[in-house]
């Protein structure tokens, strides 16, 4: 008995200075990284983050093909450049504003290229980290901004909606853009002249993504609260006017180009659509791809200022404007995306490391720093592993916009080489017509797409009567594929009854290659008899 | 008889050929051996003038065309009218004599007064499509070589042209198909039958209990028993060797796809004939949808397709018929042909008649012609180019379904790059103006600032 305890006692005994001895490493090597240096060391410090953030974003971009948005975004700068692909197919002016699209188009003018858009979209990506550090570094201090870039570059929210062309990175860089101006402004005296610059960043995100109208209304929050900064009123009064003027680009080019009839459907659309999600979309769906652990950090850091040792100022005021303006109106708003709440990433980077920061300096006892840094690695390590798994395995998600979509491109390809032009595919759901209209430039329409024009993308061709456009011979194919299938069960077997009924013949067949193996159907083509 | 004919056939055929073979540096190749496939496809009761009479670049409709009236409240000269595919349509009557009083004696004015009767002025059969009305129907033209003067085989309707259309033999202008049966007459099956070459009849809705013995009087009118003389040959019903050819219409596509397709596929529609009062919309949805089968597949390379119609239907066409052999032959019908060696969008202005497709059909398998009507025939194969590299072509696109409508692009860019421009601007005025202090009163700090 008494052996045994002192055998235990021994084993604890052992264990703490174990603990002991990794924590003063540790400290040791916190103390190296975060201590004052001189400004060369600083600026190698961000440049090994930036190179973290570029790896995570451009590496392997080509392993899957376009989703369907991508399609959409790659194929109107395709045709904003008159790559003759593309202009027959792909409307210029559809649902959302054109920045992104007109600074892809140079890349687009001939062939089917699909990766040079995303190229440009990680390099926005990538942007935005090293705006995060600027950020951190005005609102708390460079060892803030490194360590919120270094959350934001790890990331996998960040990281994978910034490997797709998408609309949401580059708006959310404008916004970051936007938001290190407001607080510029707020951070000194006569700098107001900032929020001039703040006005006119949130006017490009607008111009980028419409829905950056709600970080807007988060800087009017921000300057309700602080009312110092309406001192002198001009400066304000300017950049809100300069973010609206720059909002009204968009509908007045396109009207002025004789494009306004392409989009004026929309607003009617996105008003009348119905829910997509639920409310636990956001919390559960973004809030894990944020990372839970940044974002309870970040929460305690707010909600616990004695942890940190950092007080309520116009700091917390202006993060928190930024993210509960935007999180309230999506949460409300009915239709729900998984890229709406890019804009609000940098926020929560920079209040996590606003947190993580003090903590090894507050705690003072050996176990509590190791606490702190354990926090560290494990907030990291709860990042970079599915950011990598993001990374290697892009299909694995199934979300409209948070991937790939399993043998779409490569189905695209071969309509391309083996369909007669003309020639007509009716798939499931709008997503693959989008993605298969994209390689194949064969005009393809989903079966899924309501023939109510209140209940529809006003871009996409509703098939009125599928039965009778097959007997028509006005489509000769019917694709099914997984990915489709799995959102639209009813509309996947709506297809294959139509197969069978008009004697479809498998002329293509995709497969998920796993191991070099062929593991599952991904995609079938089938030609169809009227 | 028969002998001499083919004695005589197979000489015309080997003086044909080097007609068609052009002199060049590199050799061109022989219709047999380029054309592997023909497909025959006719549709009923369209002149020329009707869908194509306005169309440039063809002997169409004159400026100075003018009908007699059919009666006293008609005008002296009654102009012809436009139709469209929604116009309500009136059914035509389509006879040797209504087609002799409507050539009124080579006037061409007599359409309006032939058609006219105690239910009809007459007016109907002046009508006219014009160019882009019929979306498919150019489509298919722009693909095709247009041919603006082939007649149809013989003066009257469809029963005495379809059995004229296998036999080459003209039957009498017959309304409807004898109750006995057709008489024992040779047809082009039978010389394929003979060569040892693969034919088809698809038919469009085939049934096949329905067949000479089994019609009803309006049966032997219209249906597939007229436009399917086979149906009424007491040989072919008998002989389940030569019925088994005749088949549905859904076997062509799923013999196209099995690339099972025969060397003479026979294309017979039974419901949507294009004939009036039909909307010949119907009829041509038809013809794209076994044209594009046969473009998706592997046997177009070497396919030639004859969209072809059996009769004029009543309505006014302005060129007189020849006379062919010594008999006249019927009005001008619209004809097509596709394939990769012919030159899409052309018109041939040459003189052909129905008994032209039997004409090809012997040349491409040497077979012996049917009578002298097919033997002087002209052959079509002088519309082909086997000089040229097979063509590949796009599919016949559904109507309304063009290119989408795009605006000025450099509007966007210019206007965008202005934005941009002004957010730079705005980004120095910024920073200019934190540079430069302004003289205002200290800051009150703010309860809990750091």
């Amino acid at each position: 008995m008494a052996s045994t305890w002192l055998g235990t006692h021994y084993v604890a005994v052992r264990f703490d200075d174990v603990l002991v001895r990794f924590d003063r490493r540790m400290t040791s090597a916190a103390d190296r990284v975060l201590r004052p240096r001189p400004r060369r060391d600083w600026l190698l410090a961000p440049g090994l983050v930036l190179l973290v953030a570029a790896a995570l974003r451009l590496f392997a971009l080509d392993r899957v093909g376009l989703n369907s948005d991508e399609a959409v975004y790659a194929g109107q700068s395709a045709s904003l450049a008159d790559n003759p692909h593309f202009t027959p197919l792909f409307p210029i002016v559809r649902a959302h504003p054109l920045t992104m699209q007109l600074l892809m188009s140079p890349f687009y003018r001939t062939g089917v290229p699909d990766v040079p858009g995303r190229y440009v979209a990680a390099l926005f990506g990538v942007g935005t980290v090293a705006l995060v550090y600027v950020l951190g570094s005005v609102m708390y201090g460079p060892r803030v901004g490194l360590v919120a870039s270094a959350v934001l570059a790890v990331m996998p929210y960040h990281v994978i909606v910034s490997r797709q062309i998408m609309l949401d990175g580059p708006m959310a860089f404008f916004a970051t853009a936007a938001l290190t101006c407001l607080a510029l402004a707020a951070s000194g005296p006569a700098r107001n002249g900032w929020l001039i610059a703040a006005g006119g960043f949130i006017g490009l995100a607008a111009l980028t993504k419409e829905t950056a109208f709600t970080l807007a209304v988060a800087a009017f929050v921000f300057l309700s609260l602080v009312n110092f900064l309406w001192r002198p009123a001009r400066f304000p009064l300017i950049g809100a006017g300069a973010a609206l003027l720059l909002t009204l680009v968009y509908p007045i080019v396109t009207s002025v180009s004789g494009g306004s009839g392409g989009g004026q459907s929309y607003l009617l659309w996105q008003l009348t659509r119905q829910p997509n999600h639920d409310f636990s979309f956001y919390p559960v769906v973004v809030g894990a791809s944020m990372g839970f652990a940044v974002l309870l950090v970040a929460a305690l850091g707010v909600l616990m200022p004695r942890l940190t040792g950092r007080r309520f100022t116009w700091r917390e005021m202006l993060l928190l404007s930024w993210v509960l303006v935007p999180l309230l109106f999506f949460v409300v708003w009915p239709v729900k995306g998984f890229t709406y709440l890019m804009p609000l990433a940098p926020a929560v980077a920079v209040l996590a490391a606003r947190t993580l920061l003090p903590l090894p300096a507050k705690l003072t006892t050996h176990r509590r720093r190791l606490v702190a840094a354990l926090i560290a690695v494990v907030t990291f390590a709860s990042l970079l592993v599915p950011a990598v798994e993001g990374v290697m395995r892009p299909t694995r998600s199934g979300l409209a916009g948070a991937g790939g979509v399993p043998g779409g491109r490569e189905a695209g390809r071969w309509v391309n080489t083996h369909v007669p032009f003309g020639a007509r595919l009716m798939t499931i759901g709008p997503s693959m017509a989008n993605i298969l209209q994209y390689y194949s430039a064969r005009h393809c329409d989903g079966l899924s797409v309501s023939p109510n024009p209140l209940h529809r993308n006003p871009s996409y061709h509703a098939i009125a009567n599928a039965d009778a456009e097959l007997r028509n011979g006005d489509y000769q194919y019917v694709v099914w594929d997984v990915y489709s299938a799995r959102r639209s069960p009813h509309f996947a077997a709506r297809a294959m009854d139509l197969v069978h009924r008009y004697s479809g013949r498998a002329v293509y067949t995709g497969a998920q290659i796993e191991g070099g193996r062929p593991v599952r159907q991904v995609i079938v083509i089938y030609q169809v008899i009227p | 008889m028969n002998r001499a004919l083919a004695l005589l056939g197979a000489t015309m055929v080997a003086a044909a050929l080097p007609s068609v073979t052009p002199a060049g540096a590199t050799a061109p190749l022989s219709p047999s051996a380029a054309i592997r496939h023909v497909v025959v496809m006719t549709q009923g009761g369209r002149s020329f003038d009707n869908y194509f009479g306005r169309r440039p670049g063809v002997d169409g409709i004159p400026a100075t065309s003018c009908q007699l009236p059919s009666s006293a409240k008609q005008p002296v000269c009654i102009a012809p009218h436009v139709l469209t595919p929604a116009s309500r349509q009136l059914p035509l009557l389509s006879t040797a004599g209504i087609e002799a009083a409507s050539i009124n004696h080579g006037g061409m004015n007599g359409f309006v007064r032939a058609q006219a009767s105690d239910r009809s002025d007459g007016m109907a059969a002046d009508g006219y499509f014009r160019p882009g009305s019929l979306p498919l129907l150019d489509d298919i033209s722009r693909r095709a070589v247009l041919f603006d003067h082939w007649f149809a085989g013989v003066p009257g309707g469809t029963v005495a042209n379809r059995f004229f259309g296998i036999t080459a033999k003209p039957p009498g202008d017959r309304q409807q198909v004898p109750p006995q049966g057709w008489p024992v007459t040779p047809t082009i099956f039978d010389r394929l039958s003979a060569a040892g070459v693969s034919w088809r009849v698809y038919v469009q809705n085939y049934e096949p209990a329905l067949t000479i013995d089994t019609a009803s009087t309006k049966q032997l009118i219209g249906g597939q028993v007229p436009r399917v003389p086979l149906l009424a040959m007491r040989r072919f019903l008998d002989d389940p060797a030569l019925s088994s050819h005749v088949m549905d219409l859904d076997r062509y596509y799923s013999d196209l796809a099995a690339n099972r397709l025969p060397a003479l596929s026979w294309i017979v529609s039974t419901s949507t004939t294009e004939q009036a009062p039909q909307d010949p919309t119907r009829g041509q949805q038809l013809s794209r949808a076994v044209i594009n089968a046969l473009l998706m597949s592997s046997a177009w390379q070497h396919a030639a397709f004859l969209l072809s119609y059996d009769d004029s239907g009543g309505w006014f066409d302005h060129v007189r018929p020849p006379t062919v052999a010594g008999a006249t032959v019927g009005l001008r019908v619209p004809t097509m042909l596709l394939s990769p060696y012919a030159v899409p969008g052309s018109v041939n202005h040459a003189t052909f008649d129905a008994a032209s497709t039997l004409k090809l059909i012997e040349q491409v398998w040497r077979l012996a012609p049917l009578s002298v009507r097919d033997l002087v025939a002209r052959s079509p194969l002088s519309a082909f180019d086997f000089n040229r590299t097979p063509q590949t072509t796009s599919l016949i696109a559904v109507p309304g379904g063009g290119p989408v409508p795009q605006p000025r692009r450099l509007v966007l860019y210019l206007g965008y790059l202005a934005a941009f421009c002004v957010v730079l601007g705005l980004w120095a005025v910024g920073y200019r103006s934190a540079q430069r202090p302004l003289p205002q009163p200290p800051r009150p700090v703010e309860p809990g600032a750091r």
